[in-house]
């Protein structure tokens, strides 16, 4: 669901538009470009619509984003678990996450162009 | 100004036999590669602008882009106030490239344990108003206090769902 959420707001955000599909339990993407015309504007005019009534008539996808202190890889499903209690998500009370271990500090340079 | 390529010098100098077709095909094969960079440049910027105004968790989900994505690097700065991102073509014949892979891998294994990790959860909340999604994240928030590394941040977007037939699965 977050997946195909994700691929609807950058569709009418870069300009090129993303085709969520599954490739067998995974998720896949492809791409291609906008046709620059009433479709594309189209697109822009109800991106504005569901950012002003989709909230209170269907919901959002919430994003949460934090850091975790080091830890093992247990920690994850704890915490998972807390914050789906504590959000009250709908679906069924789904949670999904991604976890992404920290590169050291150096590795995660500014690139100046 | 961007100088654009002269398609039509170089398409009348190709049909004239002027030009060699090996130079035919090096051309088309660039302007194919700056077309595939283009694009992927506009949905790196497009992706890290749905992410929340933290540079520091850009920069860790650009990281990963970078080395997952099988064609594209990308490298995140600061344009202003604002966060940008350039991409290039990786060599992936390249050792650098193996390398950077093989570091991807090695970062999975030690990073959680030796740094800790970035975690994005993303639950789909019921219909509310701006009330109760503060309200929701400040309980998120308060659940994962004692976990949380440095200052305590914890960033969100929140993306208004459409319509569900809007979000066809596409089967190509």
């Amino acid at each position: 669901m977050y997946q195909v959420v994700f691929a609807w707001y950058v569709s009418l955000w870069s300009g090129c538009r993303v085709l969520p599909f599954r490739r067998g339990n995974a998720f896949d993407a492809a791409v291609d470009e906008w046709d620059p015309s009433e479709e594309f504007v189209e697109g822009l005019r109800r991106y504005d619509e569901v950012r002003r009534e989709g909230a209170s008539r269907r919901g959002s996808l919430l994003a949460v984003y934090v850091v975790l202190k080091p830890h093992d890889g247990r920690k994850i499903a704890d915490v998972v678990r807390r914050v789906r209690a504590a959000v009250g998500s709908d679906r069924r009370g789904e949670v999904w996450f991604a976890h992404l271990p920290l590169p050291p500090e150096c590795e995660l340079g500014e690139f100046d162009v | 100004m961007v100088e654009l390529f002269p398609y039509d010098d170089f398409a009348q100098e190709a049909v004239s036999g002027r030009v060699a077709v090996a130079d035919v095909a090096r051309k088309v094969r660039s302007l194919v590669s700056d077309a595939l960079i283009s694009g992927a440049a506009r949905m790196a910027r497009a992706f890290l602008d749905v992410l929340p105004g933290s540079q520091y968790i850009r920069r860790v989900v650009a990281w990963y882009a970078s080395r997952k994505c099988p064609d594209f690097r990308v490298l995140p700065f600061r344009l202003g106030d604002r966060f940008d991102a350039a991409v290039d073509c990786w060599d992936v014949s390249d050792d650098r490239f193996r390398a950077e892979r093989e570091r991807s891998e090695a970062v999975m294994r030690e990073g959680s344990r030796a740094r800790g990790a970035l975690l994005v959860l993303y639950a789909v909340v019921g219909p509310h108003g701006p009330e109760d999604l503060e309200r929701a994240v400040s309980a998120a928030a308060h659940a994962l206090a004692s976990e949380v590394k440095g200052r305590g941040d914890l960033h969100y977007v929140s993306l208004p769902l459409p319509l569900d037939e809007e979000l066809g699965e596409f089967d190509l």
